[in-house]
């Protein structure tokens, strides 16, 4: 399969329009899991079991170097899959999630709802007990973390039954995962960050506290990024978070700045807290979303 | 300071644009739903005085931007002052407050318009400069900038003509007197085609002010009077001048008293005849006048009118019973008195005589030697018989029937003829009959019209003796003889008989008086036709008529005196200005604000604002 076929690589909007959410996030999980050759998650989810003489082509990471050394041979690690692993999925549904900046592109809701269940699709493939929560002002909806068969469509419809409004209460929502996940495990993030920010950042280095690894996704449409518009617009929020006459001309590099700004603290904010942070935007491939998570996982683990 | 073009100063008025636009567009801005409305309020708390002062300071550069450009349009221009920018130069003006000047465009006449360039070019002059100005009188006068600058503010418009190539040339040969290097002549005129008079080239350079295209106009041109029969009926006929086809109303007035009025085109003639009501004889002063045009001064002319006294007749010769009873009847009427005025008989006097042929052929000698005596060319010839009618504009004699008449020689005002033959000729004071008023002569005699004929004779044909001259404005005129003064409502001259005198410089009727204190005549001033002729002359007319010194009429004076020296032209620097403004607001607008539309990766945000 070369990467102009594999859906995991193209445009998301274009792979929206393939199919439901549960067909397209099995597809972009598998050409994601096809180009990576093995799962990309082992730090999450499988343990060392044995070791096995290096062949040509293994990745130098799982030489056992302690071994060559002690040995004078070449060892590769050799993983197995705990079983006791758990993920909990947490969506903003807010309504800042449902906005695009263009036509030809998904709302922020849309891509993280996908993203979503890419994640929980790969999860549940390495039989790792995984659930959903998804909120707005309050929880909207819960599936518990499990590992069997009909895991993932619970959470696929969960999903799907997702509709965005309402002011956003991350904090309740990212607290109450913890009612999920007794021991170590995993907690997914998605929003758009437009909330409280220190009451978010205690509820993320609460979950660390606790063991859990954290994935934060930040998703943002581009035309977020960039302020444009007519001379002078009233942009008015959508969380009832008032109005404000502006001239995007005037303000455009001082709004990329602010923005600049305002991700580089989240980024330094959630690094410093072992926190790992993805900026997304809604016109990057689901795959190259999950590659980002996937590379920045070893690192935090 | 000053502006070659000012009305695009009125373009200034477009400085406030910037503002109106800026307070225009703040009205009820479009809405945009959008998410991330704290990045903006953030990026406005942090960069909200910053904004404003660049606002404020693009809201400066635009205006200046159009303030400068306005500026330059308007082409402004500095006057280095005396003493700058041009060698020393002997300047001649020509300041033409003819007739023509008066010609109002614009609300404003020529006069003042170019009485405005002649400050400005003397305002240039530098201390070194000498200057000449000629004014319509065609006179160079030197005179300093202060004295100049006087004159040209008390100068009215004339009712005289100026001979521009006259004026011109005789300025040019008082600045190679002068002996400096450099002259130039400089003329503020309305450049009638009219005016223009051919000669010599000059060595001078030669300037010429660009005058506003003339409006079409309409003057009278000339006015031909002539007292009718039966004593007063006169007959005044005008030729108006001028182009296009709308007609105009003409009045003819007697001591501001109207007559008659009637309608006429430019080019054609208009005719008033009428009785003028004067109960005692005398002059009177006549007015002619048209619709007013653009130029007023030709749109009236003056004429002299006399209702003469009753005719004194005295008759010298046996001239039939007829002509003896119509006098008689006449008499008694109080049509004629008997006096020394008009003698009637077969010889001419010294005075006004009207003269018959003599009943007996062998008597023409006489009669013609007396005519030669009195100086006139007229003479009787051959007694001729036959059968004729009796043809002319006086109306008495229409249907007359002639079958004998003596041949009238020489050169005169013939008023009547006999077949093609002249029958009653007027050659100065004397008046020829070419029949006796006799049946056996023509039927005359036996006809009503023979009384009203004679009245007419006596009355009206024969030379009053009065007379008419008709002179314009300041021109030279001789006196005739006998003529002590000159007299108008407003205005007494004294003039001496005989002699060479200038004529009065306002239109009107001068009466001529006496030594004895009669009013012998009337001098008639009336303007000269040939400025009512507005058409400018061109390039290759003044070329032909000055040489090759001759520089294009321009409106931009001051561009072209002494070769452009002692002046600066700003407008290049305002331009320059406008553009260096141009780029500042170009630099400030787009780094305050951003490059615009498309990110690095090529995509467009269009922030339309949509939901799903």
């Amino acid at each position: 399969m070369n990467a102009a076929q594999r859906i995991d690589l193209l445009d998301p909007y274009e792979v929206a329009g393939l199919g439901g959410i549960e067909f397209v996030s099995r597809g972009v999980v598998e050409g994601f899991l096809s180009g990576l050759h093995r799962s990309p998650f082992h730090g999450f989810s499988v343990e060392f079991a044995e070791h096995r003489p290096y062949q040509p082509g293994d990745e130098l990471r799982y030489i056992d170097w302690k071994m060559l050394a002690r040995s004078d041979r070449l060892m590769v690690k050799q993983f197995e899959a705990e079983t006791n692993l758990r993920c909990m999925v947490v969506l903003d549904c807010s309504a800042s999630m449902d906005w695009s900046g263009a036509e030809m592109r998904l709302t922020k809701l849309e891509y993280a709802k996908r993203l979503a269940a890419a994640f929980a699709h790969i999860m549940l493939t390495q039989r790792d007990a995984t659930g959903f929560i998804s909120f707005a002002e309050k929880i909207e909806a819960i599936v518990p973390a499990r590992s069997r068969r009909q895991q993932w469509s619970r959470i696929v419809r969960a999903i799907a039954d997702v509709s965005p409004g309402g002011g956003t209460a991350a904090e309740p929502a990212l607290r109450r995962v913890t009612d999920f996940l007794s021991r170590r495990g995993l907690v997914v993030f998605i929003s758009d960050f437009l909330l409280e920010k220190e009451l978010v950042l205690k509820a993320l280095q609460f979950l660390r506290h606790r063991g859990h690894q954290v994935l934060a996704f930040h998703i943002m449409d581009p035309g977020e990024l960039h302020l444009e518009g007519p001379p002078e617009a009233r942009f008015i929020g959508m969380e009832n978070d008032g109005s404000i006459v502006a001239r995007p001309r005037e303000l455009r590099v001082a709004y990329n700045e602010t923005v600049s700004q305002a991700i580089t603290q989240w980024r330094s904010a959630c690094r410093s807290g072992g926190i790992a942070y993805h900026h997304v935007t809604t016109d990057t491939p689901f795959g190259h979303a999950l590659r980002l998570a996937s590379a920045r996982s070893a690192s935090v683990k | 300071m000053g502006f070659l073009q000012p009305l695009a100063l009125f373009g200034l008025a477009a400085a406030v644009i910037p503002a109106l636009l800026h307070l225009m567009t703040r009205r009820q801005p479009p809405t945009v739903l959008f998410p991330a409305v704290r990045y903006i309020e953030e990026t406005e708390r942090v960069h909200s005085r910053r904004l404003k002062l660049r606002n404020l300071l693009l809201l400066i550069l635009r205006t200046l931007l159009i303030v400068f450009a306005i500026l330059a349009a308007s082409r402004p221009v500095l006057n280095l002052g005396a003493g700058s920018g041009h060698p020393p130069t002997a300047v001649g003006m020509v300041l033409d407050n003819s007739m023509s000047s008066g010609l109002v465009i614009d609300g404003r006449s020529l006069l003042d318009v170019m009485r405005g360039e002649a400050h400005r070019v003397i305002d240039g002059l530098s201390g070194d400069d000498r200057l000449w100005l000629v004014t319509a009188d065609g006179v160079p006068q030197a005179m300093g900038k202060v004295e100049a600058a006087a004159l040209v503010d008390t100068l009215a418009t004339g009712w005289g003509r100026l001979d521009l190539g006259e004026a011109v040339r005789a300025l040019s040969r008082t600045l190679e007197r002068a002996g400096m290097p450099n002259t130039e002549v400089v003329v503020l005129s309305d450049l009638q085609r009219t005016a223009l008079s051919s000669g010599a080239s000059l060595d001078s350079r030669v300037v010429f002010w660009k005058a506003p295209d003339p409006p079409e106009n309409h003057g009278i041109d000339s006015v031909v009077t002539a007292r009718r029969p039966s004593g007063n009926r006169w007959r005044v006929a005008a030729w108006v001048g001028g182009r296009g086809s709308e007609p105009i109303a003409a009045r003819f007035a007697v001591g501001g008293q109207p007559i008659a009025r009637s309608i006429v085109r430019p080019g054609e003639q208009v005719v008033f005849e009428g009785l003028i009501d004067r109960r005692e004889p005398g002059w009177s002063v006549g007015q002619l006048s048209l619709d007013p045009d653009e130029l007023r001064a030709d749109d009236m002319r003056y004429v002299a009118v006399l209702v003469a006294p009753p005719a004194k007749v005295d008759v010298t010769a046996s001239l039939g019973a007829f002509l003896d009873h119509s006098l008689a009847v006449l008499m008694d009427a109080g049509r004629i008195t008997s006096g020394s005025g008009v003698a009637m008989g077969v010889l001419a006097g010294s005075g006004v005589s009207i003269v018959f042929p003599p009943e007996d052929a062998v008597l023409v000698g006489a009669t013609n030697r007396s005519l030669e005596r009195a100086g006139s060319s007229l003479r009787f010839g051959d007694r001729l018989t036959g059968e004729w009618m009796l043809a002319g504009e006086i109306h008495e004699l229409r249907g007359v029937s002639v079958t004998q008449h003596q041949e009238i020689l020489g050169s005169g005002a013939v008023l009547a003829t006999v077949g093609s033959a002249p029958w009653l000729v007027r050659d100065g004071n004397i008046l020829l009959v070419g029949s006796r008023a006799t049946p056996g002569w023509s039927d005359l005699p036996l006809r009503a019209d023979f009384i009203p004929f004679i009245d007419l004779l006596v009355n009206s044909l024969a030379p009053d003796g009065a007379r008419h001259l008709s002179v314009t404005p300041g021109s030279p005129f001789e006196v005739p003889a006998g003529i002590a003064a000159l007299v108008s409502e407003s205005v007494q001259m004294t003039v001496r008989s005989g002699a060479r005198a200038l004529a009065p410089t306002v239109p009107g009727v001068y009466f001529m008086i006496g030594d004895q204190g009669d009013t012998l005549g009337a001098v008639t001033v009336t303007h000269d036709p040939r400025e009512s002729q507005l058409d400018q002359a061109t390039l290759p007319m003044l070329t032909a008529s000055f040489g090759a010194g001759v520089v294009a009429p321009t409106s931009d004076l001051q561009g072209v005196l002494f070769n452009g020296g002692g002046r600066v032209d700003l407008t290049t620097l305002l331009i320059a200005l406008a553009l260096v403004t141009a780029l500042v607001e170009l630099w400030v607008a787009t780094s305050g604000g951003g490059r615009k539309g498309r990110r690095a990766d090529g995509a467009q945000n269009t922030l339309t604002g949509i939901t799903r």
